[in-house]
């Protein structure tokens, strides 16, 4: 209730809003001083990471010697002519429409079963969600083996009469290696975002509409999908920005390879960073994700102040 | 629209059928789903030459159970437990706190900017480790923290659902109880002590289960501090011997089954907390 009147209170001169202060008017400080602790890690490990790593992506910089170079948005040129640079944006495009497509519908469908109410029903959303308990790093070690050549997916293309690819040697066929772990680790998840929005809808619409005598693909059309929008809209976004940073799949299963075939945009980071040791192209390249996800997230952050 | 009355015994067959069909479905697809686990933890029980083998044994007429305790005598797995361990409690234990004390904060007073640090702490959402990792990878180094446990520990307390999560809580929670303590004398930290956190009990369980997890799985930023072998938490661990034992594919299954049972034995249990976990926060992942 204090955060429901607490923008109204917001308004107002300055003396006013001190005087209404809710626990007396004395100690406004001492809300302050709950958040500091937390406000001092968020400063030192994320707001002063973010200047630092803009401040790198404009000099030259190795991480074994202490002489930084400042060499302006040299960079930032360098990117836009780098082949491989401009491969991993794509690759990233690809993997991240891959991806979200099939999870949208996989999880709106999924929900859409599980929200029936029948005997049984429990037992199926704990089986589905097993995939999103398995550990992030279990998935490209067991993924890899059923990538093999002779491995799972092979036999179970061959069951169909279809001769699979070696999937990841094969860098027309290897951004699948990406994304069908992504979408078996992720769409259990997102299944339970998309339920709990339609627990969210009122019951006695569905009543209602029943009486009036709408069919049940009338009722999806105009209760379930109208209703359903925002929870929609913040799984689209939330799945597009994950998707956009995730690295463990690239990095473990692939190595970014064949011919650097599936080396997304933070692989591209991480091999410049880490691997190539230079510091400053790799931060230039991190911005270039960092304006992706700020695009995304503002759009994620809107939609959870219109939720409210 | 015309109005169509559906007979009774029309309904009834056809709300059976969609059952039927609902049942149906549901069973395909936890089929598929399932059936890598269950090729994996399948394998983990077989010797190498078999796990390729045609047609598949799904249930392996004579199981190697020896695969699990040579594939964790393998490498210290042990440390690695204790390591993930030490690393997830302290972790989990100071982003409780702090988040709860930040969002009882933001939720039970009113200051001067009050709304502009929420804002500023959800903004810190767009800064995910993949963007900053060169950056927070140098800090770190700076403050000689490199292969050490607060190296890996401290960067996990700043993540602003926990803070978001517990403002949302503590917001619903009735001001008159925390004004009666005040009125009784308390001071700001004792009412926030006796009075708040017990009443949000649900909630702290709920974000220490979350983060426990996320902070149990993360691989990315482990990976970049750790250098040597006794700092190694689990999934970097498993990462390592993995790269070791490239085609031993029985011990890497018996490993990786090894690893997922904790956590499937942990969401059976906390089923509820787990997913409404989820459901509050799992937006980001």
């Amino acid at each position: 209730m204090a955060g429901a009147t607490a923008s109204q209170g917001a308004r107002g001169p300055l003396s006013d809003r001190l005087r209404r202060a809710w626990l007396g008017p004395r100690q406004p400080y001492w809300g302050l001083l709950f958040v500091l602790p937390i406000l001092a890690f968020f400063v030192v490990f994320k707001f002063w990471q973010m200047f630092r790593a803009i401040r790198l992506s404009l000099f030259d910089a190795n991480p074994v010697s202490p002489v930084e170079t400042f060499v302006g948005a040299q960079n930032y040129l360098d990117l836009a002519g780098d082949a491989l640079f401009l491969r991993a944006l794509a690759t990233t495009a690809t993997y991240v429409t891959g991806t979200v497509a099939p999870l949208m519908v996989l999880s709106l469908f999924l929900a859409l079963m599980l929200h029936q109410k029948l005997r049984g029903v429990p037992v199926f959303r704990t089986l589905l969600f097993l995939p999103a308990i398995v550990p992030i790093i279990i998935v490209p070690i067991l993924w890899r083996v059923l990538f093999h050549p002779y491995g799972l997916v092979n036999e179970g293309l061959a069951i169909v009469d279809v001769a699979g690819p070696n999937w990841l040697s094969d860098s027309g066929a290897v951004i699948w290696t990406l994304i069908i772990p992504t979408d078996w680790r992720f769409v259990p998840l997102y299944m339970l975002v998309f339920l709990a929005g339609l627990q969210a809808i009122p019951e006695d619409l569905y009543d209602a509409a029943k009486v009036d005598g709408a069919s049940m693909v009338q009722r999806f059309r105009w209760i379930t999908l109208p209703l359903l929008k925002p929870t929609t809209l913040v799984v689209l976004i939330a799945s597009v920005t994950f998707t956009a940073k995730s690295i463990v799949l690239p990095l473990v299963l692939t190595e970014g390879g064949p011919n650097n075939a599936s080396a997304t945009l933070s692989l591209f980071i991480y091999q410049n960073g880490f691997v190539f040791f230079n510091l400053g192209y790799a931060s230039a390249a991190s911005m270039v994700l960092l304006a992706i996800v700020v695009v995304f997230t503002l759009a994620n952050l809107r939609l959870f102040r219109t939720d409210e | 629209m015309r109005r169509t009355t559906v007979p009774r015994i029309g309904y009834r067959l056809r709300s059976r059928l969609l059952a039927l069909t609902t049942y149906a479905l549901l069973a395909i697809v936890s089929f598929f789903v399932l059936l890598p686990l269950i090729w994996m933890v399948s394998t983990s029980l077989k010797v190498n030459a078999d796990v390729f083998a045609q047609p598949i044994e799904w249930i392996p007429s004579d199981p190697v159970f020896n695969n699990y305790p040579e594939a964790y005598g393998r490498a210290d797995f042990n440390r690695y437990f204790l390591n993930s361990t030490i690393v997830t409690v302290v972790a989990t234990s100071l982003h409780v706190l702090f988040a709860s004390l930040a969002g009882y904060g933001l939720a039970k007073y009113r200051f001067v900017g009050r709304q502009w640090l929420l804002i500023v702490i959800l903004a810190s959402l767009m800064l995910p480790i993949e963007v900053i990792m060169i950056p927070l990878f140098l800090t770190v180094r700076d403050f000689g923290w490199l292969n050490s446990y607060q190296g890996i520990i401290v960067p996990h307390i700043a993540d602003a659902f926990g803070v978001f999560l517990m403002r949302q809580y503590f917001m619903s929670l009735p001001n008159s109880l925390i004004e009666a303590a005040r009125i009784d004398g308390a001071g700001h930290l004792r009412t926030f002590f006796t009075i708040a956190v017990p009443l949000s009990r649900p909630a702290l369980v709920t974000l220490a289960i979350f983060m426990g997890r996320e902070v149990w799985d993360e691989f990315l930023w482990p990976f970049l501090v750790v250098g040597s072998g006794d700092m190694r938490t689990v999934p970097i661990g498993i990462q390592t011997f993995a790269r070791a034992e490239l085609a031993n594919f029985p011990n890497l299954m018996a490993i990786s089954t090894l690893a997922t049972i904790p956590l499937v034995i942990m969401f059976v249990v906390f089923q509820r907390q787990f997913i409404r976990g989820i459901q509050a926060t799992g937006l980001r992942e």
